[in-house]
């Protein structure tokens, strides 16, 4: 029993479709309506076509991952009984300014294949009140 | 046409308080020892100081809001210090170099005459910078609540991905893996930083060597970065004194002229690791190189800032000193030792000293300007030889400030 539950996210006005989505086990993420531009974390103004309408897409889930770490001692709270686990910034495939950080859910025999650059594709995880989404290898 | 502070600002006084780990003496006191420390080193009074100059503008990262325990920001030091007047003032910046970058423009553009700049640390007493919690601690038998994060956090928290090494180390790796360089090649930088660390009375490591073997043997936190690649956490301020050139030759010190200045930075895109981190050193280096005729050979040194190993990497590659990925070889063979071709952070950087996030860079490379870098002078440690042109850097999350210190007008 860790002494502290694992940080859960709690929706804004900006980002509910995100977490409303991942709860149903479904990846989105907001999109330029003018531009096309994906976005990790909601934007109000896109920084490609200064254009202000966004819509909830989405993407393949699928991406590579850019880089990781694999975290042997964290202050993480609700983390500690994981230890060690694997933090991924994760390029999706539609666009590669886009990034998304998750943890890796992999197997830790599998720690040391880990690279740059390989295939994951979007899981979640349930967490009682809420669902994070994931990534694995593809 | 860059800024050109050409000549026309020097460093002329150093101080710093005491450093320590979780010291009794609050946060706020110390940056006003080390601020009336470099206002006497400079040969100056209280009343001589008509420009102020500090980062951060409240408080430090996870330490809440203790003004004066924990933090010594602007208003709080006027109150310290009893500064009864001033002509000019900034607050914040990013980080400590674009304090003192401001204070170099302000100076230079006749907006007051000596600048006091300070930076002042608290280590965390709960553990770590970000946290409220420690992972060292024993877990307390009554479960406490989750966290409930909003916004940017809420990316990030849920994966125990917020502390420092965490964010920093997938740069690391992404590095490591596309370019072949392994944890033997920081080594060097490790093992050197604590030999030179070995040589300055005022570092936490000062009386403790490290081996190639300690050094790989050190506990992962966030894999790649080992223990010993991380920065330690202190608790010390340290403080600088500026003024225009032709007000500093008649001082108690031999001025550190600002010879060149180097400030650029941002950029829309959420960076990824490792081309974030680059694109911090290559901005720095593309406005500094641009404001001076000298180039990298022409360094007796390099004073780069080191909250995570790593950094050196960023610094050398993007400050031209060597190709893109090839850092990790270049650092190799003494290079960067005192006595070496480039000697980098002589007073052994903040792995082994301690961290004063970019402070303690620009107090050495002054010191070694002025030819007194020695902590009992004459006993040859760490000053070296020849120090005519010392590169200053510092800042490394998107932003930062770099300068050129010259013993004479370049
Ligand atoms: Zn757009």
């Amino acid at each position: 029993m860790t002494a502290t539950a694992k940080a859960i996210p709690v929706p804004t006005e900006l980002d509910r479709p995100y977490w409303e989505g991942a709860s149903k086990h479904q990846f989105v993420l907001q999109r330029c309506v003018q531009c096309g531009l994906f976005s990790s974390q909601p934007r109000i103004i896109c920084p490609k076509c200064h254009g202000s309408e966004f819509e909830w897409a989405k993407p393949s889930g699928r991406g590579v991952i850019h880089s990781y770490t694999i975290v042997n001692q964290t202050t993480s709270p609700g983390f500690n009984d994981e230890l060690p686990y694997v933090v991924v910034h994760v390029q999706i495939e539609e666009e590669p300014t886009c990034y998304v950080t998750a943890n890796l859910l992999v197997e830790r025999s599998e720690y040391d294949k880990l690279d740059i650059d390989l295939p994951v594709i979007v899981d979640f995880e349930d967490r009682g009140e809420v669902t994070v989404p994931q990534f694995r290898l593809a | 046409m860059p800024f050109d502070a050409k000549n026309k600002v020097a460093i002329v006084g150093v101080g710093q308080s005491a450093f320590g780990r979780k010291l009794d003496r609050p946060t706020g006191a110390l940056a006003v020892d080390a601020a009336l420390a470099a206002i006497d080193d400079a040969g100056l009074t209280l009343k001589d100081i008509d420009g102020i100059s500090t980062f951060p503008e409240s408080t430090g990262p996870g330490v809440g809001p203790q003004v004066g325990l924990s933090s010594a920001p602007l208003n709080w030091m006027v109150q310290g210090l009893g500064i009864e007047q001033v002509d000019w003032w900034a607050n914040g910046g990013g980080n400590i170099s674009t304090a003192i970058g401001y204070a170099i423009q302000a100076l230079a553009t006749h907006s007051c005459n000596y600048v006091l700049v300070w930076r002042a640390m608290y280590q965390p007493r709960s553990g770590a910078f970000g946290s409220g919690t420690s992972s060292q601690k024993p877990a307390d038998s009554a479960p406490k609540p989750a966290p409930r994060v909003s916004g940017a956090g809420a990316y990030v928290a849920p994966y125990g991905g917020g502390d420092g090494p965490t964010f920093f180390a997938p740069s690391y790796m992404r590095y490591m893996k596309k370019y072949g360089a392994k944890r033997e090649h920081m080594a060097a930088y490790a093992v050197t930083m604590r030999a030179n660390a070995n040589k300055n009375p005022k570092a936490m490591f000062y009386d403790k060597p490290m081996t190639f073997d300690d050094y790989m043997n050190a506990r992962m936190i966030s894999d790649p970065l080992c223990l010993f690649d991380c920065d330690m956490p202190i608790d010390g301020a340290g403080a600088l004194i500026l003024t225009r050139a032709e007000l500093a030759k008649d001082l108690k010190q031999k001025p550190a002229y600002v010879t060149a200045f180097g400030s650029g930075g941002w950029d829309w895109r959420v960076r990824p690791p490792e081309e974030y981190m680059h694109a911090t050193a290559d901005n720095v280096g593309r406005t500094l190189w641009a404001s001076t005729d000298m180039k990298p050979t022409d360094m007796d040194a390099a004073m780069f800032y080191d909250g995570f190993s790593p950094d050196i990497y960023w610094w050398l590659e993007g400050l031209n000193f060597c190709e893109r990925g090839t850092a990790y070889e270049w650092i190799q063979d003494g290079r960067i030792a005192i006595g070496g071709e480039l000697p980098i952070n002589t007073f052994g950087g903040q792995v082994s000293e301690g961290r004063l996030h970019g402070m303690g860079h620009w107090v050495e490379a002054t010191r070694q300007i002025q030819g007194r870098a020695d902590d009992k002078p004459g006993d040859g440690a760490r000053q070296l030889a020849k120090a005519e042109n010392i590169l200053v850097a510092t800042g490394m999350t998107g932003h930062g400030c770099g300068a050129i210190l010259s013993s004479d007008f370049r």
